[in-house]
């Protein structure tokens, strides 16, 4: 053992009494340590880290509820008025539309801001798809009433249950297309074609789903997963994680409006 | 399986959003982030984060793995140890939102070590070392609570490379290890747009969320310069023992913006938050007077802070390191570094606490862990390399007990000297369930 004080504690009672009593002050020069002290190091400019943001504040979307709730009781933050940091690039991949077309992921995002959801369809999990689908359901309402989402926000929901979640089935994940999809963001239903292209994406997104097995081993339809959704800007990068707290779509608009008050302010 | 329309669909996530996070907050181990995966049953592995010391063992800091699988043939033993080989000041540790990584800190030169922990929970292997913490942030130093959020953790620093005093910033990593971005806790020249600015003596130490009301808190210690010095010198000094933090800080947690700076004086230390979804308060240790306060909101919606307990003789400060709330919120466990002692208080009235239990654990302990069910609680005894005793009734431990409403009572301990392991401090828990019962590639 380090042959040090005996009992520090026994010590610091009747000194700490006193010190207590005297005005508390968080300045001035250090005793100096025991210890040689770290290497000093220049503060580096974390600001350069932060991509330059728009301080005007944005007006809510028209259409969103922003009502508090047993579940969210707050009032959401003002869009524009906070920044978004850069936490990576946002992976490419390649991946199929709801026409069994061959696409990528970047080709998907070209032009717009993206909230991207991981789902499968046959999800029944309380906390899991149904609940990521509903918040990107109310958040394209928002955009039905609001010109400046529907033109600048784009939804995708990619499956990471490729043997089931063909094609075809995604096209009908929100039962088609039809006039209820009219006017509001574009909203994008994709899978991939196998576990091989599927794998690298949940990779380098960081998305876990892992498929069940049941008692004897065998897999089953039902996935463990965690629920997730992602928001990537114009440039391609992932400005924002929700899960399981954070699906509010108020947040989740708010955040969108944030970008684009970050875009305008870059412009000028 | 037949599939459900859309809208029947949407109508069950709609009613599914309503109980998501009250399901969550219910589901932890009662004091950890609330985006975290929990473990709702029996926990099988303990994580602690070890200090080396000099002439024991290999004298390097290590995470160490005991096994409290019933019925385990190593059940209370250590099964694994990593080294990370010399002497960093091995403190706390945290977990990942996925529970896959366990991130652990290093208070003297700021390294982080990221282990995996599902690939084997029994055998945690390091994923990732980062060296540059202090320079990637713009200065912080002393990494130290690992709070999880959806796809990143929140690290609060305890001190910084200028002054090595107290002020000190929240820093995001994302779960690869990447740095995203540094928060300064306001500072009277700093605001941010803060109120309290009387307050603001910018240190930190803990953080801790509560999403459904949007906020987060931090509370504030002392810095290097301190931390790092022996403690019957930082004692004896006035003008050391006048670096120690005395706020609260409330952030709005999605902006990480600061709202509002609390006094808190007797710095602050852990922070926990209520777990009934009516209940908005939580609790702090001022772990130089030895009273408990509650951070709560008031009819107007504002937060305050307000003193609600002593614990122990005022007169002979217990130096709480530590405290843990029941799932229930209506007890809370605390743990005296100056005598060794954890006490239960019944936090039924969170304006007027009782102490209702009291049990000596050792001669000092510092860290407390319980199971979701409140069963079972661990301890360690370390607090710093140079604030643990070293008298003749020293010794450095892990030690489990289970609790059955009326009595802690002993089901293992390990001596971490003789076991050539070191000083025992932060402690997590590991288990298979977490992970084992699928197949992915990605695994």
């Amino acid at each position: 053992m380090n042959r040090t004080d005996r009992t520090p504690w026994a010590v610091a009672g009747v000194a700490l009494l006193v010190a207590l009593g005297l005005k508390l002050q968080t300045t001035g020069p250090s005793p100096a340590p025991r210890r040689a002290a770290p290497a000093i190091v220049e503060e580096s400019n974390a600001a350069a880290h932060e991509p330059a943001h728009a301080h005007a504040a944005m007006m809510p979307a028209a259409g969103l509820d922003l009502s508090r709730t047993a579940e969210f009781d707050f009032d959401p933050p003002v869009a524009g008025t906070y920044r978004l940091p850069v936490i990576r690039p946002a992976a490419d991949g390649a991946v199929l539309d709801s026409a069994g077309s061959a696409r990528t992921l970047h080709e998907l995002y070209a032009g717009r801001i993206v909230l991207l959801s991981f789902i499968y369809t046959r999800c029944t999990d309380a906390n899991g798809c149904p609940l990521a689908t509903a918040v990107l359901y109310r958040i394209f309402g928002a955009s039905q009433a609001d010109a400046e989402l529907a033109a600048n926000l784009r939804l995708v929901s990619l499956s990471f249950d490729p043997e089931h979640d063909t094609p075809e089935v995604m096209a009908g994940y929100r039962d088609g297309a039809g006039p209820q999809w009219a006017d509001g963001a574009e909203w994008l239903d994709l899978t991939t074609a196998s576990e091989a292209e599927l794998q690298p994406i949940l990779n380098d997104y960081d998305q876990l789903a892992r498929r069940r097995v049941d008692d004897a081993g065998r897999p089953t339809d039902v996935f463990g997963h965690q629920l997730r959704a992602y928001l990537i800007d114009r440039q391609q990068r992932i400005r924002n994680i929700y899960g399981l707290g954070f699906m509010d779509p108020r947040l989740l608009v708010a955040d969108v409006q944030t970008l684009l008050a970050e875009e305008r302010g870059a412009a000028h | 399986m037949a599939h459900s329309s859309f809208s029947a669909r949407v109508r069950r996530g709609a009613g599914m959003l309503a109980l998501a996070v009250s399901m969550t907050a219910f589901a932890d181990e009662t004091c950890q982030s609330p985006y975290m995966t929990p473990i709702k049953g029996q926990e099988e592995f303990v994580y602690v984060w070890t200090l080396g010391v000099d002439g024991v063992g290999d004298e390097s800091d290590k995470l160490v793995t005991v096994d409290v699988r019933p019925g385990s043939e190593t059940y209370g033993k250590v099964i694994n140890t990593y080294s990370v080989g010399g002497q960093h000041e091995a403190h706390h540790s945290g977990l990942s939102d996925d529970r896959r990584t366990l991130w652990a800190g290093t208070l003297d030169d700021s390294q982080l070590y990221l282990f995996d922990i599902a690939s084997d929970p029994a055998k945690p292997r390091l994923r990732k070392h980062i060296t540059d913490f202090v320079e990637a942030t713009g200065g912080a130093t002393g990494p130290h609570t690992v709070f999880a959020l959806p796809g990143r953790v929140l690290i609060t620093a305890t001190s910084n490379n200028r002054d090595h005093g107290g002020r000190s910033a929240l820093v995001e990593y994302s779960n690869e290890g990447d740095y995203i971005a540094t928060h300064w806790i306001p500072t009277p020249d700093n605001m941010q747009g803060a109120t309290g600015a009387e307050f603001a003596d910018g240190y930190n130490y803990d953080v801790r969320a509560l999403p459904r009301k949007n906020v987060m808190l931090t509370s504030s210690w002392t810095g290097w310069s301190n931390y790092m010095r022996n403690a019957s010198e930082v004692m004896s000094d006035p003008v050391a023992m006048k670096r120690f933090g005395n706020s609260i800080t409330v952030w709005n947690l999605h902006t990480r913006q600061p709202l509002k700076v609390l006094q808190v004086p007797g710095t602050p230390l852990e922070i926990r938050w209520a777990l009934n979804p009516e209940h908005n308060y939580a609790f702090t240790h001022a772990s130089l007077t030895s009273k408990l306060w509650l951070v709560y909101e008031d009819e107007q919606g504002e937060w305050q802070a307000k003193e609600v307990a002593t614990v122990g003789d005022p007169k002979k400060p217990t130096f709480p390191g530590s405290i843990m709330i029941t799932n229930d919120d209506q007890y809370l466990w605390w743990q005296g570094i100056g005598d060794g002692t954890t006490r239960l208080l019944d936090i039924r009235d969170p304006f007027n606490p009782k102490e209702i239990y009291a049990k000596r654990i050792g001669s000092q302990i510092n860290m407390g862990s319980t199971s979701w069910d409140g069963k079972r609680l661990y301890f360690t005894s370390s607090a710093l390399s140079k604030w643990d005793r070293n008298d003749e009734q020293a010794e450095q431990f892990l030690r489990a007990y289970d609790w059955d409403g009326k009595e802690l009572v002993q089901t293992f301990s390990i001596d971490f000297i003789a076991e050539g392991l070191g000083r025992a401090h932060q402690m997590r828990f590991g288990a298979y369930s977490l992970y084992s019962d699928v197949t992915t590639a990605q695994r």
